[in-house]
């Protein structure tokens, strides 16, 4: 490489160099007077951190009392802090065996990139603002439903976080779940998403052997359970009673468009299928096709998409509440279940303040930080500075530094 | 509690013995009890409790007749875990704690209500008692199913309601055996002399339990019949397909692959045959994988893991119909190997998945194969028609199925089948998944599928259809 190309690169570097050390001097403006949200036994767990421009991974550390983390974080102002989701015995051995797992909490991660819905957002049918609210929702139910509903815990027993990236962490600590094996977490996270729902045992099996001349056939009837059937099955039919219920309140001709709708249904059956009755009635009375449509459409409405490997993994790091994420300068920090219902990460979760700060956009297409704040291609423009380091610390923007 | 002999393994169990020798006095005691002749009763029922495992016989050991006999017993129990512990041989362990667990089953499967909670609470699993049902916390069941987690034993099909799930008394009794297996597992580590003296005592035994082992692994693979590619499971033929294109498999896959081929009586050096397509192949590195694996270095073999394993190894692509029925590739195989069985053992088997109806004279008479070339037809035609025909039909049903007789799986299914001439048909128990799995996938895409069908008439049966798939 010539002189003349290596002065060009080093030129061309410098605008993210700049931004890079004007985000870590906010974070540790932060970190100066920060006070982190321990998890429970924080001395038995391992911890990690990030440095900033992808320099390594620091594993294997463990602290003793809350000041030597905070010293920590004052001092080195890292990109990202972690904890481990386990308790050791000797947190801070290199190797995994060396630790001696003791026990780890039970975590599920709503991450909006691992939700069905990433799909639409790649089809450009629904912004990444509307992909934090559906995975905000899935946050709700999952706490709601499944963890205080179904799995009976106790809101005392859940921590929610909002990640400080693209999603939610709930944090289980019930003494029961402490030392669940891994498989058993997995089938927790298939359970949230309903793999592997049978048809004959969601919905209920009312099927009986009838004679037909010289032959003998199944007339293979499914019916709706009750809705406060246990688990899924209730799922599965108050699902399809509410979608059945609101059918019928529509107008005759409306009536049939919706029924249409469902697969195996064409006019003749529409027509036919009573649609007076009780939900249960008219369910029961549906072609098989279409009650397996209705049950499908249930599943997928009602089903919590947490990411499994990360709920597996009795060995996994997971950021510390009350730290600041370095891909966007926002707060991973506790919410309570009430604050989640309507939640604003790009309001809620800033901590860097407002002082004003100028930056270039860098990105090829206009960038938005939720409703809060955008940016379009070229610009230069002057933002507060939590969300000035929103867009710089995701890559859509450098610092503007003047002549 | 009554009849401690019969769960040997509870707590409880061991406290009974622990009670006769005085604290902490039980060990020095264990050497001297393996030579006393007063004891020898123990001693031989405890080869007995071996050997039965070992030649995987599942009669029962008998009944104690008065209060020193169930001792024996115990001890005999005792004893059998001193010379697994010795003799330190994973197979030979893993066979005796199965047929332990199943005949702890039998026996709980007909107790009463207050004995089942007091076993479960001794292995750790508190229950109460709802409805007439048992209600267990999610997270034991969670724990206990680990090689369960298929069709009704997901949670999704079960339903958990404020952290706890409900069972039927065979339920529980089935999760309560896999617990006991678990348990069995754990064997109590002996002092370097008792040991020795374990080893000693029991030379001759422990010669006989491999000649017995060695022939059983013989005879299982011999179930498995010709080597056969086409009876492998979707995770062995697509890894396969992967490494014979030159595609680097990842060392799980490949782990996978070298432990199923061993099982099926693959020599190391054939294996490494297999392995000199991959793009990084070196054959000395590859030479000593698959040796220690197959257990010619390390002297462990290694046995294939099972789905459960290979699901959260992400070796498995997904399974198929039947794949939801087992919980071991192995099975898989074995399940497949289903068409080279004699035609008689076709027809029992057939017979059993059909739980025994019909005379066992017609099922012998029953076909087995329709004819390839067959006029097209309607189904209405079809049924209506003296000869075979070929139908296009849909798949309105199917549902893969296992059934237990005789201490052995089936694995059938059973299909619905219909155009629109006619009221559908029920097919007979299909056992031969090479017919089943082609109207599985037809089911799952929607598509409709060719079959034959053969009318036959059985005494005065009525009419019955003998399938074929193309």
């Amino acid at each position: 490489m010539s002189l003349k190309e290596d002065i060009a690169k080093h030129k061309a570097s410098l605008p993210l160099r700049y931004t890079q050390e004007w985000l870590q001097a906010r974070f540790r403006e932060f970190y100066a007077t920060a006070e982190p949200e321990l998890p429970p036994r924080f001395t038995a767990r391992e911890w990690g951190m990030l440095g900033w421009g992808g320099k390594m991974m620091q594993r294997h550390l463990a602290f003793r009392s809350e000041g030597e983390l905070q010293a920590r974080l004052a001092r080195e102002a890292p990109a990202h802090v972690y904890h481990s989701v386990a308790y050791y015995a000797h947190p801070s051995a290199g190797k995994m065996n060396e630790k001696q797992w003791q026990a780890a909490d039970l975590i599920f991660d709503l991450d909006a990139d691992h939700l069905p819905e990433m799909e639409l957002l790649k089809q450009g049918k629904i912004s990444f603002g509307a992909l934090m609210e559906i995975t905000r929702e899935q946050a709700v139910r999952l706490a709601e439903d499944f963890l205080l509903g179904d799995l009976g815990l106790a809101l005392e027993d859940l921590q929610l976080v909002f990640s400080g990236g693209r999603g939610y962490h709930v944090h289980v600590r019930a003494p029961a779940v402490l030392e669940l094996p891994s498989g058993a977490r997995r089938e927790l996270a298939d359970y949230l998403t309903g793999l592997d729902a049978d048809e004959e045992l969601l919905l209920v099996d009312a099927g009986h052997m009838r004679q037909y001349g010289d032959k003998r056939y199944s007339t293979g009837e499914l019916r709706l359970p009750a809705t406060d059937a246990p688990g899924w099955q209730g799922r599965v039919a108050r699902y399809a009673s509410a979608w059945l219920t609101e059918a019928q309140a529509l107008p005759p001709d409306e009536q049939l468009a919706r029924l249409k709708s469902l697969p195996g249904i064409g006019s003749k059956v529409a027509k036919q299928a009573q649609i007076d009755g009780t939900p249960q009635e008219v369910f029961d009375a549906l072609p098989r096709r279409a009650q397996t449509a209705l049950r499908d459409a249930a599943l997928s409405a009602c089903a919590v998409h947490a990411d499994e490997p990360v709920t597996g993994d009795l060995h996994r790091l997971i950021r510390l509440p009350g730290t600041l994420h370095g891909g966007t300068g926002l707060l991973a920090r506790s919410v309570t279940l009430d604050e989640l219902r309507d939640f604003d990460p790009y309001r809620q979760a800033t901590a860097l303040g407002d002082a004003p700060v100028k930056v270039r956009s860098a990105a090829k297409h206009p960038v938005a930080m939720g409703d809060v704040a955008s940016l379009e291609p070229d610009e230069v423009t002057e933002l507060p500075t939590a969300q000035g380091a929103y867009f710089m610390a995701r890559g859509f923007a450098t610092l503007e530094v003047e002549a | 509690m009554r009849d401690l002999w019969r769960y040997p393994f509870l707590p409880a169990a061991h406290a009974e013995i622990e009670k006769m020798y005085p604290r902490g006095q039980l060990e020095s005691q264990l050497e001297k009890l393996l030579d006393d002749p007063l004891y020898g009763e123990a001693r031989a029922l405890a080869v007995e409790r071996l050997n039965a495992a070992v030649a995987d016989r599942m009669e029962s050991l008998g009944t104690p007749v008065d209060e020193r006999d169930e001792e024996m017993y115990l001890l005999s129990y005792l004893f059998s875990r001193l010379i697994l512990s010795a003799q330190a041989d994973t197979k030979v362990i893993n066979w005796v704690g199965v047929t332990e667990a199943l005949r702890a089953e039998r026996t709980l499967k007909d107790e009463e209500t207050s004995i089942l909670l007091y076993v479960s609470k001794q292995l750790g699993v508190p229950v109460k008692v709802v409805e007439g049902k048992f209600q267990v916390h999610y997270t034991a069941y969670l724990t206990a199913t680990k090689n369960l987690r298929t069709g009704k034993w997901k949670l999704v099909n079960r339903g958990v309601v404020d952290g706890k799930v409900m069972l039927d008394q065979r339920t529980l009794v089935r999760v309560l055996r896999e617990i006991v297996v678990e348990h069995l597992q754990d064997l109590p580590e002996l002092p370097g002399k008792l040991g020795k003296k374990v080893l000693e005592r029991f030379s001759n035994d422990m010669e006989n339990m491999q000649v017995m082992a060695k022939e059983r692994q013989e005879r299982a693979l011999r179930e498995l019949g010709q080597l056969d590619f086409g009876k492998a499971p979707p995770c062995f033929s697509g890894h396969l397909a992967d490494l014979q294109e030159g595609v680097n498999l990842p060392h799980p896959a490949r782990f996978f692959l070298t432990t199923f081929l061993t099982a099926l009586g693959q020599e190391p050096e054939q294996i490494m045959e297999l392995y000199a397509t991959a793009p990084d192949f070196k054959e000395s590195v590859t030479r000593y994988q698959v040796e220690h694996i197959t257990g010619k270095i390390s002297g462990a073999e290694y046995d294939t893991p099972s789905c459960s394993s290979l699901i959260s190894q992400g070796v498995c692509p997904g399974g198929n119909a039947l794949c939801r029925e087992i919980v071991h590739p192995l099975s898989y195989y074995r399940t497949m190997a289903e068409r080279e069985k004699p035609d008689g053992v076709k027809r029992k088997r057939l017979r059993l998945a059909a739980a025994g109806s019909g005379d066992a004279k017609l099922w012998a008479q029953l076909p087995l194969k329709a004819p390839a070339d067959a006029p097209p037809r309607s189904l209405a035609a079809a049924l209506r028609a003296d000869g075979p025909s070929r139908v296009s039909l849909q798949v309105e049903h199917f549902r893969g199925r296992s059934t237990k007789a005789g201490g052995k799986y089936i694995r059938w299914a059973s299909a619905r089948l219909a155009d629109d001439t006619s009221p559908s048909l029920e097919t007979l128990p299909l056992t031969q998944w090479e017919l089943a799995l082609p109207l599985a996938h037809a089911k799952s895409r929607g598509e409709s599928v060719e079959v034959t069908l053969l009318p036959v008439k059985l005494g005065n049966q009525s009419r019955l259809h003998v399938l074929a798939v193309s």
